[in-house]
């Protein structure tokens, strides 16, 4: 007992010693940072952090010593959890991501990372709170304010700070059609498929009126990704089947229920194993030649090679033209590997979203405002500490040429301005990460800046968006969004399971090795492994918005 | 004699090798020609037998990155220094265990055995790591796994059947174990000690998850790691439309299977080279027959 | 005359022995020695973390550390039990490491004794070094090679069978739970065949040549030579490897099934590890995942105990 109360005598004389010169000759903080990062920063090419820092403690005061820590992506959950294991001594970042809701559920839970109150965030970063209270840029956001204070809290406890994907913000999922099958039958961009109906009956002819003109019945009408389509003609969201994700609650008479039981789904993997049966369906479709492990997710290897006549796994970016952003625009990354393989003449064509009996149609997405990706803050750092990180954050919002270092480098030697405000990159995202471009992306708080300028910039002048909300002005072109759950449930762990048994049911029911009579049972398994719980959850949270 | 039968069996055997081999050779052949090829010849499938558009773009991002050369150094050194400790501690370990007269000898065996089924996972080792000091040293990629109790049984169960009779007239001569063990034992058992020595090189050269976990100090990265990263970074990026509208990103696309396929041969060349000198320890009669005869 | 007195004294026999066992490692110093840092090894990195497996029976949160965290007794068994996918993840890992046992396990073994028969020394060599080869890919890799050369679309196996059996529908092997073990086992053998039979090839390269010549010179066939001498100088290998390959008989192979699986195999392919690898580290769910861990090796071990028992009794080896 005593030599315990010495014991901490001396370590608090330490602790002291340690930082009495530390305030007297006005060391920098240290702040280690670890967010998403196209590839490690090298310490002896690295300008830009360097930079950050001065104009930090220059123009604003803040003395830090910021440290961009690179963790690989594919392993990063492991990596960071294994870190966070020691509790208050851990060896994880100060700054690091929480991957998804459930992550941030998890760590809120294992009490491994900081909360503070409404308070807090005002003082310390006063800009940044009105900018989101306000609905900040053109009153986009206005819509999403009460949103984004549910998201940013677990269990009443703020503890994250989530970003804004407003309609529109974000390049969704587009469809896909290769120009060079159309043409071989003869459908015009007009005489596209605009129901279910037409829709099928298109991929009949891909698969059967041999579009690649090779003598050979070795085409398929679509795989995994279109099947979106279908599942948003019938109103329903779902990420289940390629990625493994989770279905979205959907409002049906007033109530959410999962598009992973609603009735509409049994209506569409009906129509799915009979699409299958007449062989529309690659039968590889659950292995994926879409999203390919290893290579560019976006490119389905499928639609590029012509196994597929339509695919829905891009954004309209990944197939944007050449000389949309700029003279030099060579085009999207996906519409490059298109030409590579099927020549520089070949062409693509953008689809609309087939409606369904209700006149539903589209890609349903998540939710507006997103936690995934988002910022969150070690337990092991001091209450000051957590402030200045604020501090750092409220900067970023307020100084328009900080935010330009940090997240493009230097003009003329990282990027180039254009007319219209707009700016075009000189290296590839690797070189960037590598001089310290993005490594501070975590001390925004979100993905960007939350000011005005970060949204210019990202969000509508950004060349590639706005040539594609031009786009998307016609019907039925544009997806369009759910809101229907924006906190992360309580027993959202539950999920996992109920994606296994969800994938593996629909997948036997496309394929025909189980029958579409066992639905009722697969609603009852679905419900008593988890899902009623989650559904009353739902519901709960949801009348508690009304 | 049964000369005709016996030719009989060996030409199946002789088939059945062959056919063994050329399934192999035919695979490496056709990761060969992947490697040399851009990444839309992959997903066409079938076998390759000859590269297709080749190109050496996958090389040159291999071998153009700046840290695989410091991969490298780190990977020798935690390979030769791990083998070569972790062989002797393991050989000496198992030496003794090999012995029936050493005190609860059944006991000790059980003692190293247990360990191959209950560890206490992932994060107490980190702990313990973290707690020795360890974190960021090459300590770190060799200690946790330093002896293994498989190689450690597979090893006493060698040294039980070398022929006891050597060592008694060496201890009559008044050697001591240790000297035994040394220059009787050890020069006795190449065979079992090449085996491991290949086992445990592999293992370090290919192992990246320790690594990933407690190495943060980008300077001691091993091998592995590095091509991970060349192949991971190259493979996922979020949907961030500011980022994917910069032109230079759009110069190459380069292939992801192809890549793999590079990073294969950049990181195996290596250990496929030196496999010839271990072999020749496995030639016939090293031993035993050089003693009875 | 008591069954209790009799016993009695044996007892105190084995006690008396143990302790005089104590005498033992002074008079051999030597050996003693040699084998402490061992004995250290052990016990500061095996056995220090194993404390960790506590945290099975409790309800750890990271906070609170693992001796703060609340104890929950089995809950975490309970809970993993009444999962309904854990018992069939159970049910596949047993068939499919019974499987790669009674074909995988004797591969290794019939490749070495082949190779040893093989007279053509420049042959011999060629085949052991291109049999290692696909030991040194990592399943990743191999796993998008088998994706391609399996495929029912265009797979070069696929197009093999049609022109040599002339089969009209071509096999989804990674896609049916029909033929997805079978594909397992295949590439499991395929890919560690070469690697496996070098312990044996190196037992087989310990054998006294003077047998071989003695058995020739008294009329015996080559096959006779391996039946009566080759396989009885590898037994105590084969033991040894088969009681190893039965304490791993919870392993059906992580990285090969995690990276060849897909959602239309899970019947049939979902393994222990896998279902692991859901709740575990990725999930922070690590009294759960410890829990079914602990499960698994209590399992494993039991089996090795009893397979050691077993095989001394028959063939009086084993590893203790």
């Amino acid at each position: 007992m005593k030599g315990s109360r010495i014991l901490a005598l001396v370590l608090a004389l330490i602790m002291v010693m340690t930082l009495v010169p530390a305030m007297a000759e006005d060391e920098p903080v240290k702040i280690s940072v670890a967010g998403y990062m196209f590839g490690p920063i090298d310490n002896e090419k690295d300008v830009i952090t360097p930079l950050i820092e001065q104009q930090l403690k220059e123009k604003h005061g803040i003395n830090v010593d910021i440290e961009v820590v690179y963790i690989e992506q594919t392993n990063y959950a492991e990596i960071i959890n294994t870190r966070l294991a020691p509790g208050k001594n851990n060896t994880a970042p100060d700054v690091f991501l929480a991957q998804s809701a459930t992550a941030l559920n998890t760590y809120y839970d294992q009490g491994v990372i900081k909360t503070w109150d409404e308070e807090f965030f005002k003082a310390n970063a006063p800009h940044v709170y009105e900018f989101i209270m306000n609905g900040a840029a053109y009153g986009d956001l206005a819509p999403y304010v009460d949103q984004w204070k549910a998201a940013s809290m677990v269990n009443g406890e703020m503890c994250v700070i989530p970003s804004f994907k407003p309609d529109g913000s974000m390049p969704y999922k587009t469809l896909i059609y290769r120009g060079d099958w159309l043409e071989k039958l003869g459908v015009t961009e007009e005489n596209l498929p605009k129901t279910v109906d037409d829709f099928v009956a298109l991929m009949t002819r891909f698969a059967k009126e041999d579009p690649d003109n090779n003598g050979q019945d070795d085409t398929y009408g679509m795989s995994v990704t279109a099947m979106k389509a279908l599942f948003g003609a019938y109103g329903l969201g779902e990420e289940g089947l390629a990625g493994n994700g989770t279905g979205i609650f959907v409002e049906r008479d007033g109530k959410l229920v999962s598009s992973d039981v609603a009735d509409e789904a049994k209506q569409v993997i009906e129509l799915l194993a009979k699409m299958y049966a007449d062989g529309l369906i690659d039968p590889e479709f659950v292995a994926g030649k879409e999203s390919v492990a290893g290579s560019y997710w976006a490119v389905s290897q499928g639609f590029v090679n012509g196994l597929y006549g339509v695919s829905a796994n891009a954004s309209i970016d990944h197939y944007r033209l050449k000389g949309i952003t700029g003279p030099d625009d060579a085009g999207g990354r996906c519409a490059n590997e298109y030409w590579l393989v099927n020549g520089e003449d070949s062409t693509f064509v953008y689809g609309p979203w087939p409606a369904g009996p209700n006149g539903d149609y589209g890609w349903v997405t998540g939710y507006a405002v997103a936690v995934s990706e988002s910022a969150v803050y070690n337990i092991n750092m001091s209450d000051e500490k957590l402030a200045l990180i604020f501090q750092i954050m409220d900067a970023f919002a307020t100084d328009d040429e900080l935010y330009m270092t940090a997240f493009a480098g230097i003009e003329g030697e990282h990027y180039t301005k254009n007319e219209d405000g707009t700016i075009s990159r000189l290296m590839t995202n690797e070189e960037l990460n590598a001089v310290g471009v993005w490594g501070c992306r975590s001390l925004y708080g979100a993905d960007r800046a939350f000011s005005q300028l970060a949204y210019d910039m990202a969000f509508y002048k950004d060349p590639s968006i706005a040539n594609r909300l031009n786009w998307f002005k016609k019907d039925q072109y544009n997806s369009y969004l759910q809101d229907a759950v924006s906190v992360t449930l309580p027993s959202a762990d539950l999920f996992s399971e109920l994606n296994l048994l969800r994938d593996e049911t629909w997948v036997a029911m496309i394929r025909g090795d189980k029958k579409l009579d066992e639905w009722d049972d697969y609603v009852q398994a679905w419900l008593e492994a988890g899902g009623q719980t989650l559904t009353d959850e739902a519901n709960e949270w949801y009348q508690s918005q009304k | 004699m049964t000369q005709k039968k016996m030719t009989v069996g060996k030409a199946i055997i002789y088939l059945l090798l062959t056919l063994l081999s050329a399934s192999i050779v035919l695979a490496f052949w056709h990761l060969l020609n992947l490697s040399f090829s851009p990444s839309y010849i992959a997903t066409k499938g079938g076998l390759l037998l000859y590269p297709k558009d080749a190109t050496i773009d996958n090389y040159a991002r291999v071998i153009g990155n700046r840290y695989i050369w410091l991969g490298y150094k780190n990977t020798i050194i935690r390979t030769v220094v791990g083998t070569v400790l972790q062989l002797f501690f393991t050989a000496m370990g198992a030496y003794v265990l090999s012995k029936r007269f050493f005190p609860h000898r059944t006991f000790w065996t059980l003692f190293i055995v247990f360990t191959m089924f209950f560890s206490g996972g992932l994060i107490p080792t980190y702990l313990l790591v973290k707690d020795l000091g360890l974190l960021n040293t090459y300590a770190s990629m060799i200690l946790p796994g330093f002896i293994s109790a498989y190689n450690m049984v597979i090893m006493r169960n060698y040294f039980q059947s070398l022929p006891e009779e050597i060592e008694e007239s060496c201890l009559i001569d008044g050697a001591g174990r240790f000297r035994i063990f040394l220059q009787i034992v050890l020069p006795l058992s190449k065979p079992i000690l090449a085996t491991v020595a290949l086992w445990l090189v592999v293992g370090h050269w290919n192992s990246w998850f320790d690594v990933l976990i407690y190495i943060a100090d980008d300077t001691k990265f091993t091998l592995q790691i590095v091509l991970r990263r060349i192949i991971i970074t190259g493979s996922k990026e979020i949907l961030d439309t500011s980022a994917a509208a910069n032109a230079a990103e759009m110069e190459t696309v380069v292939s992801s299977e192809g890549l793999k396929a590079a990073c294969i041969f950049v990181t195996t060349l290596p250990i496929l080279c030196a496999y010839p000198f271990v072999q020749k320890f496995f030639v016939k009669g090293i031993m035993i027959g050089s003693l009875k005869g | 005359m008591t069954g209790l007195e009799m016993r009695a004294p044996r007892r105190e026999n084995a006690f008396m022995r143990w302790l005089h066992g104590f005498v033992g490692y002074k008079k051999h110093l030597a050996l003693t020695l040699m084998f402490l840092p061992v004995i250290v090894y052990f016990f500061i990195f095996k056995y220090i973390p194993m404390g960790g497996i506590v945290i099975a029976f409790k309800n750890y949160k990271i906070r609170q550390g693992i001796f703060g965290s609340a104890w929950c007794g089995l809950d975490n068994f309970t809970k993993a039990f009444n999962t309904p996918t854990f018992a069939r993840s159970v049910r596949n890992t047993l068939v499919i490491s019974g499987l790669k046992l009674l074909f995988g396990f004797p591969a290794p073994i019939i490749l070495a004794l082949m190779l040893n028969e093989v007279t053509h020394v420049r042959f011999k060599k060629t085949v052991q070094t291109i049999t290692y080869l696909p030991h040194f890919l990592s399943w990743v890799v191999l796993a998008g090679m088998f994706q391609q050369l399996l495929s029912p679309n265009n797979g070069a196996v696929n197009a093999l069978l049609r022109q040599l059996f002339g089969m009209k529908e071509s096999i989804y092997f990674l896609g049916s739970n029909q033929y997805f073990r079978g594909t397992l086992i295949v590439t499991d053998i395929w890919k560690n065949v070469g690697w496996s039979s070098i312990l044996y090839l190196a037992t087989i390269s310990g054998i006294d040549p003077a047998l071989y010549e003695a058995a020739t010179v008294d009329g015996a066939s080559r096959w006779q030579c391996t039946r009566y001498i080759t396989i009885p100088s590898l037994v105590s290998t084969i033991v040894i490897m088969l009681i190893l390959s039965i304490g791993s008989i919870m392993d059906a192979g992580f990285d090969q099934v995690f990276n060849l699986y897909n959602s239309a195999v899970y019947q049939t392919g979902d393994i222990i590890d896998t279902y692991v690898y859901r709740y575990g580290l990725g999930d922070m769910k690590y009294s759960l995942a410890t829990a079914v861990g602990l499960f698994k090796n209590v399992i494993a071990f039991v089996l090795v105990v009893g397979t050691n028992l077993i095989t001394r009794k028959i063939s009086g080896d084993g590893i203790w």
